[in-house]
């Protein structure tokens, strides 16, 4: 079972809350999807618009919240966010984001390194957004994070998993849990992410914006699940040439042998 | 009567008044809310506590969608 900060998990596919039409349809994705952690942002309140409440369905189902940080564009922003957060939804726990570029959403590697070592020393269960940086996850884990949450690509791109080869090297190294995060596309996505060896992964787009977005929460479920079992049964090793998985010499030999 | 700002807009409140009181007052549900005075968080614990000043420019923010 997943264990992060000394909370366990039995699903291991954590979910995103926006991008969905309405309020309803991401509380049916989400209980349809079985995640027990989702991300929710802060925001000012706009007094003028009436916004759709999405944390009381969210309160109803029984999940557990993740705020982020996003909109910080440094660790001063980003700490501010945290605590705003903890006030507001009562939970120590966050997932640090900081993305000063808006094109592609970069996480700044050298805030997001300032700003955990002061969540952590301030009692925090931190979870940072960063690229997929071997040396920095090690770094983000000796200063105390709970997990870490590598880019699998640009956020709500779809593109999968375009950094596998330094996903590996993270989860081969990392003594915390790793949440691939950002770009899974597809369930096969989510599979390939878990079957590398992640302990968990977040996925927001994909489902939200599906045609069907109850039926894409269960797909990801189901892929989360198969590519966990798949990394637990152990995949076999891959070869260049073939391997023959039948008998089919020895059937011609005998043949030959008749005439 | 004092005025105070409420995310950027003038706001009458009586004076003396505390946070939470501005918040009865302005009837905002206060579910997912934190508050922030002159950019000083505001815990909730401390909202009924703490009086506004005239001119205080307070902050409200919310949990909100996002992944």
């Amino acid at each position: 079972m997943l264990t992060i900060a000394g909370k366990s998990f039995s699903s291991r596919l954590f979910s995103g809350t926006g991008k969905f039409a309405n309020a309803e349809q991401m509380a049916k994705a989400i209980l349809a999807s079985g995640t027990e952690l989702v991300t929710m942002a802060m925001k000012r309140v706009d007094l003028e618009s009436k916004q759709d409440d999405i944390l009381r369905p969210l309160i109803e189902a029984g999940v557990n919240l993740l705020p982020n940080t996003s909109g910080a564009k440094s660790a001063e922003e980003a700490v501010f966010a945290a605590q705003l957060a903890r006030d507001a939804l009562g939970t120590e726990w966050v997932k640090l984001e900081i993305h000063p570029d808006p094109k592609y959403l970069m996480p700044d590697p050298i805030e997001t390194l300032k700003a955990a070592e002061q969540l952590v020393q301030q009692g925090f269960n931190v979870l940072p957004y960063v690229h997929a940086d071997p040396v920095l996850c090690k770094r983000l884990e000796e200063v105390g994070c709970a997990a870490v949450m590598p880019l699998g690509s640009p956020i709500g791109s779809n593109q999968g998993l375009r950094t596998r080869e330094f996903l590996q090297i993270i989860v081969e190294q990392a003594r915390v849990p790793v949440v691939v995060d950002a770009g899974i596309g597809a369930p096969s996505d989510a599979s390939l992410a878990m079957e590398l060896g992640a302990d968990a992964v977040l996925v927001n787009t994909a489902i939200a914006v599906a045609a069907d977005p109850v039926a894409m929460g269960r797909a990801f479920k189901m892929a989360v699940e198969a590519g966990r079992m798949a990394y637990e049964a152990g995949l076999g090793t891959k070869q260049q040439i073939a391997v023959a998985s039948s008998p089919l010499t020895a059937f011609l030999d005998q043949a030959e042998v008749c005439q | 009567m004092t005025q105070v700002f409420v995310n950027g807009e003038a706001v009458d409140c009586p004076i003396g008044a505390t946070v939470a009181e501005l918040l009865r007052l302005q009837q905002f549900d206060t579910l997912g809310i934190a508050v922030a005075v002159n950019q000083q968080i505001i815990p909730r614990g401390q909202w009924h506590l703490h009086e506004l000043a005239h001119q205080d420019h307070i902050q409200l923010f919310k949990a909100i969608a996002g992944g």
